[in-house]
């Protein structure tokens, strides 16, 4: 008799897991929910992490608190495509898209919005090199998922728009970003909690990502390796780099 | 015995039929030979005595040899009856021989009654006698041989009847092969496959019965794509009638494999290798006479490249990491 109810209980499952179909398309709907959504007014979406300004989708309005996209070209899987909010005064968390497959769009359903401040951060390194950002995003409503979000800045000229430092870790990585060998990256959450624009040298970069290494907060396995500090600064000055400057814009 | 027949035949003579090689056999005792040469000698000269003692007879089984001339070598016998014919053990035979195969052919043995000997096998059969000269005889016998051909036996058959057979006839035309068909079971192939932004394959079933298609899917190789299960674009599609059908598959999305970065390539770099690749396409058909768990796999591999338009439509355009 279990076995009867285990076997039914297993097919239900796998035929909700079947259901669950996937769609290729250009078309997203995205709805907000919550009391604050109807004070949302340039909206973005941020698809698969890619974060740069000019990568962001503006979103069309359609309606009270609902936005729409046409992708065009760079059309979306909904079984793997990872989507977050961008707004005027408020960021999402990310999330995957629901298909649906009679009229071909994406659905995305994001609650407005989560505490705590945003902030546009402006970060330049000297001398301009190759940097880039990655933002641990975590989730926090039902339909959150954790994500990655990088952008990659060639002239060291670095903007990080609408960081929200309470759901989300953000590092800045003076080494090229290599999914298979995490290099560690400068946690700016607590730099940016300080007053004023901040300046770290060479010195300070390295004594920073020490700590983390301590903490386990360098994006890798924590470490007190008595050597750490050493290698990174003799990274560091195999990329000769000196200072980088980290201000809150807004 | 006597066969005659086959040689020259008189201009006016018919041939035999085809299936003999001569006019008519003459069965009759030796002691009657004078009057049997003398009807032969009446005869149209180009017919030529046959006589089994000369043939290749010598050596087998004469009653079984005899039996098979009787039935199979002419088709009429004209047979001299006699009392010396009934006191010879060997015509004796002939004359049994040639009563069988009279029941079955009427008409085949034609009696002469020499001396009055009348018997039992020949009491329902129109007979002649020695009252006739050989030469007359011998035109009676040319003129049985002219006659036409005896009709088909549905000939005597009575209106009601023939209506009655050319509706069972008409029936079994009309509806016959449906009855053939009631036994045969579907056969069913994939004979091409077009790409657009759906699948179309093109089905033939050359049996008489409905198959039934009961899984697609698409395999992409070394592509970087995972292999997708296709939808039928109408599910009245999955029922192949007999005869050419073309069956319109689609995807909704084709994901892309995670790379040895951990990135999904977008449309643009998977298109970038359709050129060196090919892909399956594999139909799952259930044939009429397959059980209700069974099925064919009907396989179909062809240049990735085909399916360019697909690729684009339902690979994502947007890149994106495997985390």
């Amino acid at each position: 008799m279990r076995i009867h109810v285990i076997k039914t209980l297993l097919c239900v499952l796998l035929a909700a897991t079947a259901a669950q179909a996937q769609i290729t398309t250009s078309n997203v709907n995205v709805l907000v929910t919550g009391k604050r959504c109807g004070e949302l007014k340039d909206v973005y979406l941020v698809i698969n992490g890619k974060d740069r300004e000019e990568s962001w989708v503006k979103l069309e309005p359609a309606g009270t608190c609902r936005w729409k996209a046409d992708l065009g070209d760079g059309t979306i899987t909904t079984s793997n495509a990872k989507f977050s909010l961008r707004a005027d005064f408020a960021r999402s968390d990310c999330q995957k898209a629901a298909a649906n497959e009679t009229d071909m769009t994406a659905n995305l359903q994001f609650a407005c919005c989560a505490q705590g401040p945003l902030r546009n951060v402006s970060v330049k390194v000297d001398p301009p090199m190759e940097v880039t950002y990655v933002r641990n995003v975590r989730p926090y409503a039902a339909r959150g998922i954790p994500c990655l979000e990088k952008a990659t800045f060639t002239d060291g000229q670095v903007a990080i728009g609408g960081a929200q430092f309470s759901g989300e870790d953000v590092y800045l990585h003076l080494w090229p970003v290599n999914r298979k060998q995490p290099t560690p990256g400068l946690l700016l959450d607590d730099i940016v909690a300080d007053k004023g624009p901040r300046v770290l040298n060479r010195g300070d970069v390295a004594q920073r990502l020490m700590v983390q290494r301590a903490q386990g907060k360098a994006a890798i396995t924590p470490t007190l390796s008595s050597n750490a500090l050493s290698l990174d600064l003799k990274k560091l000055a195999e990329l000769k780099f000196e200072r980088a400057q980290i201000e809150v814009i807004k | 015995m006597v066969l005659l027949g086959e040689i020259q035949k008189p201009t006016s003579l018919p041939p035999p039929p085809k299936r003999f090689k001569h006019h008519v056999l003459f069965s009759y005792a030796a002691e009657d030979e004078e009057y049997v040469n003398a009807v032969h000698a009446a005869l149209p000269p180009e017919l030529n005595v046959f006589n089994y003692k000369k043939t290749g007879i010598w050596g087998k089984e004469l009653a079984k040899e005899l039996e098979h001339l009787y039935k199979n070598e002419a088709p009429f016998c004209v047979v001299f009856l006699s009392k010396a014919y009934l006191a010879s053990e060997w015509t004796e035979k002939e004359l049994g021989i040639v009563s069988r195969v009279a029941k079955r052919k009427p008409g085949y043995m034609l009696p002469v009654v020499l001396d009055g000997t009348v018997v039992p096998e020949i009491e329902d059969i129109a007979w002649l006698d020695k009252s006739l000269s050989p030469e007359q005889l011998a035109e009676r016998i040319v003129a049985k041989i002219c006659e036409p051909p005896p009709k088909p036996w549905w000939f005597y058959l009575s209106l009601e009847t023939k209506v009655a057979i050319a509706a069972v006839l008409l029936t079994l035309i009309v509806f016959g092969r449906q009855g053939v068909n009631y036994f045969r079971p579907s056969r069913t192939k994939v004979t091409n496959v077009q790409a657009t932004e759906a699948i179309t394959a093109t089905v033939v079933n050359s049996g008489p019965k409905r198959a039934t298609i009961v899984g697609q899917r698409l395999k992409f190789g070394a592509l970087p794509i995972e292999d997708t299960v296709l939808r039928l674009d109408k599910p009245a599609s999955a029922t192949i009638a007999p005869g050419k059908q073309d069956v319109k598959l689609i995807a909704l999305a084709l994901e892309t494999k995670c790379d040895a970065e951990g990135i999904r390539p977008d449309k643009y770099e998977v298109e970038k290798l359709l050129d060196k690749q090919s892909v399956t396409l594999e139909i799952d058909i259930r044939e009429s006479d397959d059980a209700p768990d069974q099925s064919t796999r009907q396989s179909v591999t062809f240049p990735a490249a085909r399916l360019k338009p697909f690729v684009e439509r339902w690979v994502s355009g947007n890149a994106n990491s495997c985390d």
